[in-house]
């Protein structure tokens, strides 16, 4: 090798090194958010946001994977394919001037162009709880940590598996489909217990955070879909990935639907359990929903992460909507990039993650919106009929 | 002496005819080639096209010919060529031994054959086997004619 071959070489193997880790410490994108302003940076696909009593905000990731491999079969892969293992997924506190501690971590595994780790956050008396890992039965009975978990976090960032929801899925399987635990949008009911919408199971269920003890609320029906679905028995529907968790003032708790393939735009709802346990629907004409939360007026809001249309995912067609009976939804904040998860503090001020649901890590964001519950929205309906 | 001159006229001239020939045959090549190759057919292009948007395959892949930007799939932009080159891997399993094969066989059975980084995907692949056999055919063909690289 000549020595402009071996410079040229080297300059870019350097070069990708560098941008490596640039990906993954740096903001490489610029974030232009009307009305948002940008509290932390540099999040790997983070997932969930939580605002604590004190003012700081936590905010969990998915991570990069890591050195270690595993053997990992993701949800739909015909087979297991060795994939980067390591426990980079984060659990971060931001205070509100941004400054970031690491709190705890949690696995990351890198499954083709996407990384599985920490999913969400909720605070219970006083303990930290989240939602981890992904977990199928094509992966065997040995289940990784933390993988397919409710976890708790002891003051020292020290983890605990609080519940695993894999075992019930597996026992139950309570759609009656592919076995597969994606434990992630996670709330408090009223009566102290954690509820999880598993992405994965196409269920809800409800784990008592003292003793450990799980139980399923109730399973989703699949989605009107446009083809046959080999993955639901050829039917005609989409699954209907549950993703997030709210409770109203009476106790009532809602579900936010992410909807499957191909993710028509409209095809998405979130539907209420109310004390019996019945589901119905409540709000419907909505689309790609991650996460749903009571705001501090009483409205309920979600999180739309994208729109997909015949050409694609659209860019930044994220949006913040106002949840409303029926199809009178409507749309508070849009134009935000892959936003996942909301939370507010006592003003309505809102923390939205974005940049978490595609692309690389590293360029995942924490970015307030202030007055968010004071906002007019536009209905969703009138949007779609201009459209 | 003019028998001789003769002689060197003569296969002077067989020379020059033969080199002229070569040259002719030479130039006129791409030509015939390319009369040989079927002309493309633009417009079974279109109707691929349209079925390959209306079957939402833009959700996942890109192709700058359908104008879709899906990233949870590879590119479709050099069809062809990836198509050559899948076929010709050691890794490759499946069955088919053409492009178009290649390419049928991903569509109708894509868990045969999984392209390399994208094997622990979540976004597997579901067959498109309700498609008809005509929207197959175009959208097999639009596929088969994807090569950024010519």
């Amino acid at each position: 090798m000549n020595k402009l071959s071996r410079f040229a070489v080297l300059t870019m193997l350097l070069a990708s090194l560098f941008s490596v880790v640039a990906a993954q410490d740096a903001p490489p994108m610029e974030l232009d958010i009307e009305g948002g302003e940008v509290i932390a940076t540099g999040l790997n696909l983070p997932q969930g946001v939580l605002v604590a009593p004190d003012g700081n905000i936590w905010v969990i990731d998915s991570g990069v994977g890591g050195e270690d491999e595993v053997l990992f079969q993701a949800p739909g892969a015909p087979e297991a394919a060795p994939s980067p293992f390591g426990n980079s997924a984060r659990v971060l506190v931001v205070t509100p001037d941004g400054e970031q501690t690491v709190f705890a971590n949690l696995p990351s595994v890198v499954a083709g162009q996407e990384i599985l780790g920490g999913a969400r956050l909720e605070l219970l008396d006083g303990v930290v709880y989240a939602t981890s890992g992904q977990w199928l039965a094509a992966n065997g009975d040995e289940r990784g940590e933390f993988m397919g978990s409710v976890v708790s976090f002891d003051e020292d960032g020290a983890v605990t598996e609080v519940a695993n929801t894999f075992d019930i899925e597996a026992e139950e399987n309570p759609d009656g489909f592919v076995v597969d635990s994606h434990p992630y949008g996670l709330a408090a009911s009223p009566d102290g217990w954690l509820w999880v919408a598993d992405a994965g199971a196409n269920s809800v269920v409800r784990v008592n955070p003292e003793t450990g003890d799980i139980e399923v609320v109730a399973a989703m029906e699949g989605l009107a879909g446009p083809f046959p679905n080999p993955a639901r028995d050829g039917a005609m529907e989409t699954d209907p990935v549950p993703t997030g968790v709210a409770f109203d003032a009476d106790g009532n708790a809602y579900v936010s639907l992410l909807s499957g393939f191909p993710f028509l735009p409209g095809s998405a709802k979130v539907l209420m359990i109310d004390g019996d346990m019945a589901v119905s629907d409540y709000a419907t004409g909505l689309t790609m929903l991650t996460d749903l939360r009571m705001g501090p007026d009483g409205e309920m809001y979600a999180v739309q992460i994208a729109q997909f249309g015949e050409t694609g995912p659209v860019p930044n067609s994220g949006a913040i909507v106002r949840v409303k009976e029926g199809d009178a939804s409507e749309v508070v904040v849009s134009g935000l990039p892959a936003p996942t998860s909301i939370s507010f503090d006592d003003d309505g001020n809102a923390y939205v993650t974005v940049n978490g649901g595609f692309g690389p890590p590293g360029i995942g964001a924490l970015v307030r919106i202030a007055g968010l519950t004071d906002m007019e929205g536009t209905p969703i309906a009138d949007m779609m009929a201009d459209s | 002496m003019s028998i001789l001159r003769s002689k060197i006229v003569v296969i002077g001239a067989v020379a020059v005819t033969i080199l002229l020939m070569v040259n002719t045959a030479r130039m006129l090549a791409p030509l015939i080639e390319a009369l040989d190759t079927p002309p493309v057919d633009e417009a079974k292009i279109a109707q691929g096209i349209e079925v390959y948007l209306a079957s939402y395959c833009g959700a996942c892949h890109t192709l700058d010919a359908a104008e879709t930007r899906g990233t949870f799939a590879p590119a479709h932009n050099n069809m062809a060529q990836l198509a050559q080159e899948h076929l010709a891997s050691d890794s490759y399993i499946g069955q088919a031994t053409t492009i178009e094969e290649y390419i049928r066989e991903s569509i109708l059975e894509p868990q045969v054959y999984l392209v390399p980084d994208y094997v622990a995907s979540s976004h597997a692949m579901p067959p498109f086997t309700h498609l008809s056999e005509e929207d197959l055919d175009v959208l097999v063909y639009m596929l088969a004619q994807q090569n950024t690289t010519q």
